[in-house]
Parts: C-alpha cells; sequence; structure tokens
C-alpha cells in the first residue's frame, strides 16, 4: 500500500505516541459499501462483482451480457443489471497547510500527530492511505512538510488537491475560515463514504486572555487589528466561535459528515480517546 | 480671507502631534490569532453596511485633523471674503495751521480735505484709519474702524508746522506693507512720495498778514508789549489793534508792510488785565489775534545776611537794581552770606578767607553754566582767598574763584572791597544770572507767552501732583525740577495745576511764519498704484463659523468613534446569540 508517510518535524518521542496510539485503534468505517481500487471490499459504485447493485434502461456500449432477458421478456425494453464493482477502499487524508494551523507549536504538532496517526491506522486496515497537503503547494506528499505555508484558506487549496473517489476522507484542519461552508462541504464529500472533520484548536482558539490592548494580526493574512483585549471582547469572540463551530456542525450534517474537536494542547492519547473514539476510531479488536 | 491673530495658526502644530499619536495608538504589543474575523464582529457588521463604515478609524482621523484645522481657524481668526477684513482706506490729515486758510469760494482747506477723506471712503468701501498729523502723530479713528466712525472726527487745524514724516511711517505701519497711504494737505510734499503714497494737495496761494511773534512783560507798572507783524502778499497798510478783554481800545496803529515783510512793534503801557492784538480778517484766521496775558517778573525774597561793608553795599545796590526784589534779613528764596555763614538751598557765599591774593587773570569760565551767560571778567583784578570747596566755575591759575555745591550752594571766593569786581560790568550781570536762574527754578512756566510748536520749559517741585490742561490736551507731568516739553500743538491759554489748582497760566501764541506765510501752498495730486490696505476690524468680534465647525466635527468624531463602534458590537452579539 505503497510507503509509510514521513513526518520530519515531528520528535521520536512524539512519533512514538502516534505508533502506540496507532495500534490500539482502527477507523470505523460505515456500513454502506465503499468506493475504491478492485480489491476484496465491496464499493458503492457500479461493478463487475455478483453483489446486484440496480436496474437501468441499456445504453449502447453496455455489456450485452448484462442485459436483463427477464424484462425484456416481461416489458419489451432492454433493461441492464448492474452490479457492484468489487474494490478496495483508500484513506484521504487531507491536512490544513496553512499558516493558521502553525499559530502555536502545540497546533501544529498535534495536526501533524493526527495526520500520522490517521496514516498509520488505514495503512494496518489495509485502506491505502493518501496523504493531501493542502498548503501554500497543494499537492499529494508523502513526508508532512516541516512549515505550514499556506497563506490562503482551506477552501482555496481544495480545488488544486485533485481528489479522487475514495472510501474514507478525513479532512486535519482548525476550520476558522470564512465563506460559504456549504459548497466546500458538499465538494469534500463527493466520491467519499465517509468524511470526517478533525478540528485541531488551541488553547488561544478556544479560551483566549483579555490581555489588554493589542495589535491582533492575523497569522494567514497578515491583517491588523488594534484591539481592547477585555473581558467583553473575549466573550464576544467565545459568543462568535460558538456561533461559528454551530454552523460547522449544522453544515456537516446535511452531508452526513463527523465534525470530531481535538485540543492541541495535552498527550495525544488523551485527544483520541475524548476525540475520536467512537466517531472516527474504535478501539482495534484484540486478534 | 485674512488672519486676525496669525499667531493661533500654531495650533496647527497640533496636527503632526495627532497623527504621531494616531500611529503610536496603532503600535500596540502584536498578537498573532489564528481568525482574524472572529475578532472584529463590529467591522464584519461593517462590510454588510454602508461602506463607509470601514473606514471608522482613517475617517475619526480624518475628523480630528479637520477639527484642529477649525481650531487653528478660531484662534487665528480667520475671516473670508471682502467684507471680513475690508479694505482699509489710511489717511493722513494735514493738521497744521495753514488747512484753516480759507479760500475765495469761503471754505477751508480743512474743510474740503474732510469732504475728500469722505469721498475717499465712500469710494473705497471699507474700513477707515485716519491719522491726524503733527510733532507726534495721532491715530484720530480707527485702525480699521466702520465709515459710521467719521462722523466723530474732531479736526480742528491749527497745529505748528511740522513734518508729515513721522505721521505717513505710523500710517503704513497701520496699513501694512506695500499699502496705499493717503496724505491729505494744502502743499505738495517736498520730498518726493514712495510709492505707496499718495499724495492730494488741496491749497492754494492765498495772502495772509499774520502775527509771527507776541511778548509781554509787566514791571513797576508798566508793561512792555513786542508784537511781530508779517505781511506775506502784497504791500499793505496793516492796522493792528490792542484790546482789553472787554473789548475797550488799548492801543492802535497802522504798519506800512511791503511784500514778505515783517515789523515789530514796541509798546510801553501803562499794565493792565489780560490783553488782546488783533488784524484785520484774511483768508488766515487764525494768525490774526494773540493773547498778552500780564507778565510780571517773579518776585523774589532775598536775604542778605552780609556784615556792614562793601561787599554788602554792592550786593543791596544790585537788588535794588532789578525791581524785583524783596530783601528780607530771615529767610527767602535766595540767600546771600558771608562765607562760613549759613548754608541752606540757593545760597551764594560770599568772602575771600585765608590768605589773600589779587590776580589779573587769566581767568577760565565755564560759560555753559547759566551763572555765567554773558560773564567777561577781562580786567579785572580777583582778590581772593582759600579756594573753596564744589564744583570750580571761575578759576585762575590754582586758585578757584566761583565753585557750586550741591542744592545750589555758591561761593564766590573775592574779597569785593579789594577787588574791581563791583566796579566790572561783569558782576551785575553775575547777579542777574543768579536771580534769573533762581525766578527759573520757581514753580510755573517762563515765559508765559510760548510761540505754536517751541519747547515750553516749566519748573515743578516734586511733593506735588501736577498737571497740564488747555486746548493742547491735559497730560500729567511725572518729572520734576524743570521740565522742557516738546512744542504744544494747540493754541490758547493752557494752566500748571498743582494738586488740582492753577498754579500759573501761560498762552500758546499762533504765531508761526511757516503756517501764515500761504503763497507757496497749492493743489495736485500724486496717485499711487499700490493696492488698498486690509485692516484687522479689532471691534468687531471673532468669526464663530471655526468654533461651531469645532464643535460639529468632535461630535461628529465622538458618535463615529465611540457610539457607532458599541452599537454594532451589541448587534454583533445579538446576532451571535442568533445564530447560536
Amino acid at each position: 500500500v505503497g510507503e509509510a508517510l514521513r513526518a520530519p518535524l515531528l520528535s521520536e518521542a512524539s512519533q512514538k505516541d502516534v505508533l502506540r496510539a496507532a495500534g490500539s485503534v482502527r477507523l470505523k468505517l460505515p456500513r454502506l459499501a465503499l468506493g475504491g481500487r478492485a480489491g476484496d471490499l465491496a464499493s458503492n459504485v457500479v461493478g463487475s462483482s455478483l453483489e446486484f447493485h440496480d436496474f437501468r434502461d441499456y445504453q449502447p456500449g453496455d455489456d450485452v451480457r448484462q442485459l436483463d432477458w427477464s424484462a425484456l421478456a416481461r416489458t419489451g425494453r432492454p433493461i441492464l443489471r448492474t452490479r457492484r464493482a468489487e474494490v478496495a477502499p483508500r484513506t484521504e487524508i487531507v491536512v490544513d497547510g496553512s499558516r493558521s494551523m502553525q499559530a502555536t507549536p502545540e497546533k501544529a504538532q498535534r495536526a501533524q500527530e493526527l495526520a500520522l496517526l490517521l496514516e498509520r491506522v488505514s495503512r494496518a486496515q489495509g485502506l491505502p492511505p493518501h496523504v493531501y497537503w493542502a498548503g501554500a503547494r497543494a499537492q499529494r506528499v508523502d513526508a508532512l512538510p516541516a512549515a505550514f505555508d499556506g497563506r490562503e484558506p482551506l477552501p482555496f487549496a481544495l480545488p488544486r488537491l485533485g481528489l479522487k473517489t475514495c472510501g474514507v476522507r478525513v479532512v486535519v484542519s482548525d476550520l476558522l475560515f470564512e465563506g460559504p461552508l456549504r459548497p466546500l462541504f458538499a465538494r469534500l464529500a463527493e466520491g467519499a463514504s465517509l468524511l470526517a472533520f478533525v478540528q485541531v484548536l488551541s488553547r488561544e482558539d478556544r479560551d483566549p486572555e483579555p490581555v489588554g490592548g493589542a495589535q491582533l494580526t492575523d497569522v494567514e493574512t497578515d491583517e491588523k487589528l488594534d484591539q481592547l483585549v477585555s473581558e467583553d471582547a473575549v466573550a464576544n469572540y467565545l459568543a462568535r466561535l460558538k456561533a461559528h463551530q454551530g454552523l460547522l456542525d449544522m453544515e456537516a450534517s446535511r452531508v452526513r459528515a463527523l465534525v470530531l474537536r481535538v485540543n492541541a494542547e495535552g498527550p495525544l492519547d488523551a485527544a483520541v480517546r475524548q476525540s475520536l473514539l467512537g466517531g472516527l476510531l474504535e478501539p482495534r479488536r484484540a486478534a | 480671507m485674512s488672519l486676525g491673530a496669525p499667531l493661533g495658526l500654531l495650533a496647527l502644530l497640533a496636527a503632526p502631534a495627532l497623527v504621531a499619536i494616531y500611529f503610536l495608538r496603532r503600535q500596540q504589543p502584536p498578537r498573532p490569532v489564528s481568525a482574524l474575523f472572529l475578532w472584529k464582529g463590529a467591522d464584519r457588521r461593517a462590510e454588510a453596511g454602508p461602506k463607509w463604515q470601514r473606514f471608522t478609524r482613517e475617517l475619526s482621523l480624518l475628523l480630528e485633523l479637520l477639527a484642529v484645522l477649525a481650531a487653528a481657524a478660531f484662534l487665528a481668526d480667520l475671516r473670508l471674503g471682502h467684507r471680513g477684513p475690508g479694505a482699509q482706506t489710511v489717511v493722513v490729515l494735514d493738521s497744521s495751521m495753514s488747512m484753516s486758510a480759507k479760500g475765495a469760494d469761503g471754505a477751508t482747506v480743512g474743510a474740503k480735505a474732510v469732504a475728500q477723506l469722505k469721498a475717499l471712503v465712500e469710494a473705497d468701501d471699507g474700513l477707515v484709519t485716519v491719522v491726524r498729523s503733527g510733532p507726534v502723530p495721532h491715530v484720530v479713528i480707527g485702525p480699521g474702524a466702520p465709515r459710521s466712525a467719521l462722523g466723530g472726527l474732531a479736526y480742528l487745524p491749527l497745529g505748528p508746522a511740522h513734518d508729515l514724516g513721522p505721521s505717513i511711517a505710523l500710517a503704513k505701519e497701520l496699513a501694512g506693507a506695500s499699502r496705499r497711504v493717503r496724505v491729505l494737505t494744502d502743499r505738495p510734499l517736498a520730498e518726493p512720495p514712495t510709492a505707496d503714497v499718495e499724495v492730494i494737495a488741496l491749497g492754494q496761494p492765498l495772502e495772509n498778514t499774520g502775527f509771527t511773534g507776541a511778548f509781554r512783560r509787566d514791571l513797576n507798572g508798566q508793561a512792555t508789549v513786542v508784537l511781530r507783524v508779517a505781511r506775506f502778499g502784497p504791500a499793505a497798510q496793516v492796522p493792528v489793534e490792542i484790546k482789553t478783554a472787554d473789548g475797550k481800545p488799548v492801543h492802535r496803529e497802522a504798519l506800512e508792510l511791503g511784500p514778505g515783510e515783517e515789523k515789530a512793534i514796541k509798546l510801553q503801557l501803562p499794565s493792565g488785565d489780560r490783553w488782546v492784538a488783533t488784524l484785520p480778517d484774511d483768508a488766515l484766521a487764525a494768525d490774526n489775534a494773540v493773547a498778552l496775558l500780564p507778565n510780571p517778573t517773579r518776585r523774589l525774597q532775598v536775604a542778605v545776611l552780609l556784615p556792614e561793608g562793601p561787599e554788602r553795599s554792592a550786593v543791596l545796590k544790585l537788588l535794588a537794581a532789578d525791581g524785583a526784589v524783596d530783601v528780607t534779613a530771615g529767610t527767602g528764596d535766595l540767600t546771600i552770606a558771608a562765607e562760613g555763614g549759613v548754608s541752606r538751598e540757593w545760597t551764594l557765599r560770599v568772602g575771600a578767607p585765608g590768605e589773600a591774593h589779587a590776580t589779573l587773570g587769566p581767568f577760565f569760565l565755564d560759560h555753559h553754566h547759566p551763572l555765567l551767560e554773558e560773564v567777561d571778567l577781562t580786567g579785572t583784578i580777583w582778590v581772593a582767598g582759600a579756594s573753596p570747596k564744589g564744583v570750580p566755575l571761575v578759576t585762575a591759575g590754582d586758585w578757584v574763584l566761583l565753585s557750586e555745591q550741591p542744592d545750589h550752594v555758591f561761593h564766590l571766593n573775592a574779597d569785593l572791597g579789594r577787588s574791581s569786581l563791583t566796579r566790572q560790568v561783569a558782576f551785575p550781570v553775575l547777579m542777574a544770572n543768579l536771580l534769573s536762574a533762581r525766578r527759573d527754578a520757581l514753580d510755573g512756566v517762563h515765559p508765559r507767552h510760548v510761540a505754536l510748536g517751541a519747547p515750553l520749559s516749566l519748573t515743578v517741585s516734586p511733593g506735588h501732583r501736577w498737571r497740564l490742561t488747555g486746548p493742547s490736551g491735559d497730560r500729567d507731568l511725572l518729572a520734576t525740577g524743570t521740565v522742557r516739553l516738546a512744542g504744544l500743538e494747540a493754541p490758547g491759554e493752557h494752566r500748571l495745576l498743582r494738586d488740582g489748582a492753577v498754579a500759573d497760566t501761560f498762552f500758546v501764541e499762533p504765531t508761526q511764519a511757516a503756517e501764515s506765510d500761504l503763497r507757496d501752498r497749492a493743489s495736485g495730486h500724486v496717485a499711487s498704484s499700490a493696492p488698498l490696505g486690509t485692516a484687522d476690524e479689532a471691534e468687531s468680534p471673532r468669526s464663530g463659523w471655526p468654533l461651531l465647525l469645532l464643535g460639529l466635527l468632535l461630535a461628529l468624531d465622538w458618535a463615529l468613534s465611540g457610539v457607532a463602534p458599541r452599537r454594532a458590537l451589541r448587534g454583533a452579539a445579538a446576532a451571535t446569540e442568533r445564530t447560536a
């Protein structure tokens, strides 16, 4: 299933933590058929397995061997019997490479840990992992870049990633960007049997301190704002963050996607247990 | 547009300070955030609303800068438009006596000048400043007064001849640099005017007869009157009449005067009260009458404390000759005593103590001293003693013959019995000078008939409040001792008041040949291309619109930077709650 992902930014200890965590969990696959390359798992796309999928009218070029002769006899119309393709689904892990993911070192580390974790879990589960980096250059990567260098939010990098049909698609991002979420989520849900958003938030994102006068600088756009970061201002910020997350949840539910929130701080094990188990991951059963 | 108080522009210094503060305020400690849009809820709302709200802070700075401009405009007293600063007609009115001359049409030159002044102001349609010329120029209207102020113009040209230069210089100061100044006079200026001076001469050559001098002195019941009369025109017989104040004739005679001729009349008349000498009416009435006040020689109380002998005899003989001295044995205005005797103010101590010696000179005299005026010691045999103390006034070799100590104490180092001094003319002259100096040091005015424009000498003692009143104006005299004042500018009776009571009376006589001679008066016009001056309109209040604008700008700034953001913040919070 290809070469294992490398994460040079992560320390050796962090990588050991990731491997330890990956050994105890597995992806919680949906009961729906998956999409992917031909293999030993049923797909949700039409294929040549023996499992029935659907009927449709015959079109020139179709395999005449798949004609339902009984139906033809009954109705006089050439009706084709389609069957599910027999595929091995793959996992697409989309890592938000914008600079906001590196607002704090903990946040950058946690994002890379999660990407590596998901890659290892997917690989162990036999689902070929494809890791996409949505940074300054949007591309598939074999090694996680050392820096989050994207100056644009995730929606702008997404069209350049070349996402394909897959079984599981996981987006690791802080999801802190403005703009219409519905088309973005619809695009990410397209061709994926399971879509999950892992929202990584630092303490500064979740609970900023009232520090008084400050020049707030957006790490992605360098836009500046002189703001009195008072108790009231923080309260207003939290209210708007809560509203933003509510919007994320609502749009995700439209495309049957999961939104899982992970704190950047603290041990990885704890974060996995608290945020990912039960949703995207499940404990690995003993052999 | 003009500025009433240009120093108010210093308020503009607040503008760079404001900009600096604005940028300093932006230099807050930086703080990176992942999502700036979550912090600026108010601005998010603004972006959805009117676009100008996006620039609230820049707009606030702009409003504050405009407020600074408005404040500077108010402090600098900015005035806009023509009527604000106002064109200013700056005129110098010649106030010399010849401006009172009456032409063939019966109107005086002064009246024509006032009419011309009003016409100029009317044509300029602005403000007016009038400088009355004189030895000391006076601003009689303005600076920058409205036209209506001309109604209160008091203009009686009876002043002495004077240079118009100081008045024109003052007018230029009031008009502003390179601005037009108009001079209304009765003859073209002797000096060619500068480009910014417009000269309007309204005079005409006239023949005139006038007094050019008047003097009266009363002594021993006799009045000596000296009158000088000049004819500025063709030869004529001029009757001169002296009358009492109530019109009774005292003397009358006719003078035959040739063209430009001046003659003096000296009369000895029995003393009487005030007289008036008059000439027939002619072009200039002002110089046709002079007042002749009684002018007796001031009587002196002289205490002669000399022992019997040749010195005393010589002194008493001279004092008796003066005619206005009362000899006493006690105190007096002047004391004459033997050397070593009493010493008080104004004392002449006579004697030659110590070893006597005689000298024929040469004598060295301080002729600048009033006591030695016209004193000639040539041929005098002077027998003197030891040199006295004090500042030497007369010396011969190593000997001091006459000296002065403070408080007018004089030492006459002479043995009058053995000297030939009393037989020389020098001695009565010396004594007459002493009496004259003492009389001059008495409180009052000397002499009592002062020619127009001539300097005035008067003596006032300390310890009293002295004031001079009369047609030339009132003024307090702050100095004491012998005071010399510049020439008084108006003829007529003046009074010297001591503590409010009349201490002396004197008369400024309109006797000035330069003003009586009207033959060189002429009309003419020297134009000027310089623009009219502008006035600060000091009497009008500051314009209030900059202050109003300042208030509006500050209110708008407060609404933008204070109220609107708070309201937007509340709106954003409410919207967030609804979304949640």
